[in-house]
């Protein structure tokens, strides 16, 4: 197809500017295609799908028409027995007949709520009268993760409590780590204090196309000017921000003195009213800039390990922008990055 | 030594005898009033036996006395006399499943009248152990006049018995060979809120029966309050429900607590919670409900660490804590734990210790863990769902009904007053929460009770009277499935061979080859393996010698099959006289495997009923390949077929993508295989998985891999090539095939 329009646009004498950006785009398009290699779980779960979604009634009358002509045989006894597709199974006084069970939408929800849609599972599934009878199995319906009730339909966008409670799990369990796996974590850290710098100016490219201004995940302790004006100084943790200012590419005598002296200034004494007020004036600018929050999640970012850095980074960027790193790919939804994806982790892209 | 029942007198006649005056003197059957019945109970004769009392059931009388449903036996013997069928509802504590079976025996005078109670139960295990408590109240020993009978197990005196607890698939069973179940005077199905599948049917089946025999009792015991469902149902003139016996539970009651937001991570904040309640609240101990295995013991890893943490800290105002895990995989000796008491506290005037027990939702009802105080509610549980459409049985994670919470906080109550803290919303309690949990029959493969009901004589299985209806595909799967087993003709008549598979307590697929396995020249190896099959896990791999484990399993594995395999394991654990430690030390279920024995002999005497030889071959080379055929016979609508470059398997005919499971020991992936399950957990997996050749598809299962109705596919296309091959190949294969349809066609006749 791309061969071809190539060719067509050759043959047609010079092209125009349009005509090669129309050409470099689709190039492109070429490309993303190619990323996008299905993986296992992807054909898994197509098939599912496509399983689920025809009843058998609508199958038996497909291979009716299609094959040998004859009909179902379980289909055949049912009918025999008073059963009409559509119906429900149950004494003839209670059975309730729907127009077209064909027509039941998706009995199956992966990775959504079942009870996010209860009207209508209620309307395909129950027959609509008072019977309480099925007109249609019943859907399989994965939870996602480990989130509690109320938070199934929220899975796209975690709340900051949210990856704060994360990152504290992540600091955990690094404390778990036992002496070969520590071995094993030194060189994968180094590993991905690689890969951890194109991933952030991924982010913070993307964020500022989405009119952004500040990103926790933008942060890099190894390059404390990238900090915004006045944020380290509003860590309050003076271990950390030492080991920030240590990384500080600026080493020489005059920088060094400068954190230096920051370090050991002598804050102003709060005996006057003046200084009081003065004080509490910068303690509400600092805040209508950085909210406490922002400051909370920093503090715990920057002490995370640069793998799991790397791995909220990641996540981030595929939930946000359905942007995957290791595709290098920027998809259309959600459903483009799930669907065409290979998964979340490298490994998946081998 | 025991008294032959035939002998012994009628009771009614024997106050002639002298010395002893006959306790039931005077009763007519169901015209007994509650004051006689106490009168004959508070007595020094045991009516039954004709023994004196002993000193041990004057005392368990006394503590049955202070049961609510002893409080009330005038009630109950007012409305049992006056109606056909009752629906009870007692809550759990109440002590209906002990009393009213008794209190039924004294009015219906079974054993003068040849005649039997039933109390149905939907889990074997209850059906034991009420049995057993039974038995001991009345002063009689277990399975003579008090029995239960569970499947591979029968613990009755058939003459003697005349009240018989049995799980409700036991029952159904029966009726497939006395419709009428005419042996029975009064038929109780206990526990009706769990609307197990054999439950829902029995409903169906007594519904119908109750208008052709009048003399037939019926109680429906529940332990929720939404009875109005089964009055509704039971009523058996229209817009006349059944008549209601409520007897209130003993519970205290419990304070609920809800979050004030949704919570992010719902295994950390229930470790959360329960290390607060050990820090925070009154003594009392803790149950917490997760989902799956993997998951408590985590969490009671977890929760131990943190709770030995605070105990260094504070060992002044914090007790010791026990967590102790609950799932039905873990060994029996494992689940007694539970009811070991909580820990001592450590000096003697220090704090009590706490009991923390991390369950699966079978100690939502199956189990009653006395002390328990505090309820954690997480709010989910695993499901199993069979899907008709791909025919899948999946066991997946979800959220569990109100129902289902409302039974959880109960457990909270059972000693003295006590909180339940569910981890969600209130607010979401109300709107994310189904009022109820599926009724089983919708969550089920129904090709067994299909069969069931179709030999008991039900025809038209469309229009039976459902408490609730399962999907119509479901239905027609089971038909499809026994249609081409030929357990059912095509007009849904029950064949010879369907008959015979029905009265085997085994699903379709594994009948039919046990049935057929003779023509192969293996029906004693087919007879291991269905008896394997039938019977728990036997490989242990316990989580700190999990290398080991699977180096063991590794030995016994045989790399063409899993079916083979398990072939293997039980005539290595039969070479080794039934060894325990050579169990023990090939990480073996000792239990499971003894379990497999006791079901392989009965099997055996079924098959001796129906003539159906016990043979081997002679020609140890062709053995294996004997039994591969012989499966395939069954299970020719479970094959996969390897297709795609990453040796994915496809589902033949549903064009499911699946795995081989994890626990699979096959050392290659074969074109073809026939497989035992196909569940979806974390993923789809095909599980029990032996390969097989094309040829034998084709051979032994024509009508199902008829390639005029086969979807185009790679599936169809390499079965054409087969079918070419053997179409051009030697002629005596094609006589090899007409002579053993011969065979086959005299083994029917």
């Amino acid at each position: 197809m791309f061969l071809f329009a190539t060719a067509a646009a050759t043959s047609s004498g010079p092209k125009t500017y349009s005509e090669r950006r129309k050409e470099a785009e689709k190039l492109a398009a070429l490309r993303n295609a190619q990323h996008r290699k299905k993986s296992r779980r992807q054909l898994e779960l197509e098939s599912r799908e496509e399983g689920l979604r025809k009843s058998l009634f609508e199958r038996a009358k497909e291979e009716e028409e299609a094959g040998s002509g004859q009909q179902n045989k379980a289909l055949a006894m049912m009918m025999k027995m008073g059963f009409k597709p559509g119906q429900t199974l149950g004494p003839s006084d209670e059975v309730a007949t729907k127009p077209d069970t064909s027509a039941a939408g998706p009995s199956y929800v992966l990775g959504k709520r079942r009870l996010s849609e209860p009207q209508e599972d209620e309307a395909n599934g129950m027959a609509t009268i008072a019977s309480r009878h099925r007109a249609v199995p019943l859907p399989l319906s994965e939870w996602a993760g480990k989130k509690g009730i109320g938070l199934g339909k929220r899975a796209a966008s975690p709340s900051a409590t949210e990856r704060l409670a994360k990152m504290a799990k992540m600091a955990e369990d690094r404390d778990h780590l036992d002496f070969r796996d520590r071995a094993r974590q030194e060189y994968e850290e180094r590993r991905a204090e690689g890969q951890l710098g194109p991933a952030q100016r991924t982010c913070v490219t993307l964020d500022e196309k989405d009119g952004r201004e500040f990103n926790v995940l933008w942060l890099n302790p190894n390059n404390p000017d990238g900090f915004p004006e006045g944020f380290l100084d509003a860590l309050n943790d003076p271990v950390l921000v030492a080991s920030i200012h240590r990384n500080r590419v600026d080493t020489s005598l005059e920088g060094r003195l400068r954190a230096r002296m920051q370090a050991d200034a002598l804050q102003p004494l709060t005996s006057t009213l003046d200084d009081v007020e003065s004080r509490k004036d910068k303690v509400t600018l600092a805040k209508t800039t950085y909210s406490e929050e922002d400051i909370k999640e920093a503090t715990q970012f920057l002490r995370l390990g640069p793998k799991d850095r790397l791995t909220l980074v990641l996540e981030y960027l595929r939930r946000r922008y359905a942007y995957c790193f290791w595709c290098g790919t920027e998809y259309n939804d959600q459903e483009d990055l799930e669907n065409n994806c290979p998964g979340p982790d490298e490994e998946d892209h081998d | 030594m025991a008294k032959n029942p035939y002998t012994s007198a009628p009771p009614l006649s024997s106050s002639s005898n002298g010395s002893i005056k006959e306790p039931f003197f005077g009763f007519i059957p169901r015209k007994v009033a509650a004051k006689d019945a106490r009168r004959v109970m508070d007595g020094d004769v045991n009516p039954f036996t004709k023994q004196p009392f002993s000193p041990q059931y004057k005392k368990i009388l006394e503590v049955r006395k202070k049961l609510p449903v002893y409080t009330r036996m005038d009630e109950f013997y007012t409305m049992f006399n006056e109606h056909q069928i009752i629906v009870m509802v007692g809550e759990t504590g109440s002590g209906k499943t002990t009393q009213i079976p008794q209190f039924v025996c004294y009015s219906d005078l079974p054993h003068t009248r040849g005649k039997l109670v039933a109390c149905t139960q939907p889990r074997r295990v209850a059906a034991m152990s009420v049995a057993k408590r039974v038995a001991d109240e009345m002063d009689v020993p277990l399975g003579r006049q008090v029995g239960y009978s569970i499947r591979f197990e029968d613990m009755t005196e058939p003459g003697t018995t005349f009240l018989k607890y049995m799980t409700d698939g036991m029952l159904l069973r029966e009726a497939m060979n006395d419709p009428d179940l005419s042996r029975y005077s009064t038929i109780i199905l206990d526990e009706a809120h769990e609307r197990t599948l054999a439950t829902d049917i029995l409903m169906g089946l007594v519904k119908a029966l109750a208008r052709r025999r009048l003399d037939l009792k019926i109680i429906v015991m529940s332990a929720t309050l939404d009875a109005l469902k089964f009055q509704k149902y039971f009523g058996l003139k229209k817009d006349v429900p059944a008549p209601l016996f409520k007897v209130p539970g003993r519970t205290h009651p419990v304070e609920v607590f809800y979050t004030q937001e949704p919570e992010p991570d719902y295994v950390e904040a229930a470790i959360r919670t329960v290390l607060m309640i050990h820090r925070a609240e009154e003594p009392g101990d803790i149950l917490l409900f997760l989902t799956g295995e993997e998951e408590i013991e985590d969490a009671c890893r977890k929760i131990k660490l943190e709770a030995d943490d605070l105990l260094n800290q504070d060992p002044d105002s914090v007790g010791p804590l026990v967590c102790i895990p609950l799932y039905s995989s873990l060994p029996p000796q494992q689940q007694q734990r539970i009811f070991d008491p909580a820990p001592a506290p450590r000096t003697p005037e220090g704090t009590p210790g706490r009991k923390v027990v991390v369950s699966t939702n079978i100690a939502e009802t199956s189990l009653t863990i006395d002390g328990i105080v505090y309820v954690v509610d997480p709010g989910f549980s695993k499901q199993k769902v069979y899907n008709p459409r791909i025919r899948v049985e999946s066991l997946l994670v979800s959220p569990i009904s109100k129902a289902s919470a409302q039974q959880r906080a109960g457990r909270a109550g059972r000693t003295r007053p006590g909180k339940c803290f569910r981890l969600y919303t209130e607010k979401d309690f109300m709107t994310e929460l189904e009022e109820q949990t599926h009724p089983e029959i919708l969550r089920s493969n129904l090709a067994n009770t299909v069969l069931e009901l179709v030999k008991l004589g039900i025809k038209d299985l469309v229009r039976f009277d459902y408490v609730d209806a399962p999907a119509p595909e479901t239905l027609m799967r089971a038909l499809e499935l026994l249609n081409y087993l030929a357990a059912l003709d095509d007009d849904g008549n029950l064949t010879p061979l369907g008959a015979i598979m029905a009265e085997f307590p085994l699903d379709p697929q594994m009948a039919k080859m046990l049935i057929v396995s003779p023509e192969f020249k293996c029906s004693n190896e087919i007879l291991t393996i269905v008896a394997m099959l039938s019977v728990p896990n036997v490989w242990l791999r316990p989580a700190n010698m999990r290398k080991e484990a699977d180096a063991a399993k590794q030995m016994l594995t045989v790399p063409d099959g899993d079916h083979l395999t398990l072939l293997n394991v039980y005539n290595h654990y039969a070479q080794n006289m039934h060894d325990r430690n050579w169990a023990w030390n090939n990480f073996l279920s000792q239990r499971a495997l003894a379990q497999a024995d006791n079901v392989r002999s009965q099997l055996q005497r079924t098959m001796e009923r129906f003539d159906i030889d016990l043979v081997s071959t002679q020609d140890e080379r062709k053995l294996y390949t004997y039994i591969r055929q012989a499966l395939v016979c069954g299970y020719f609508m479970q094959v996969a077929h390897k297709e795609g470059e990453k040796n994915a398997y496809l589902t033949v005919k549903d064009n499911q993508v699946v795995a081989l499971h994890p626990s699979c020991g096959l050392d290659s992936t074969p074109d073809w295989v026939i497989f035992n399950e196909f569940v979806l957990t974390t993923r789809p997996y095909i599980r029990t998985v032996t390969a097989v050749k094309p040829e034998w598809l084709l051979e032994y299962a024509a009508n199902y891999f008829d390639l005029s109705t086969l979807p185009n596919g790679e599936t169809k296309r390499a079965l054409q090539t087969v079918a070419k091959k053997r179409a051009g190949g030697s002629r005596s294969q094609s006589n090899e095939v007409d002579e053993r349809k011969a065979k086959k066609r005299k083994t029917k006749a």
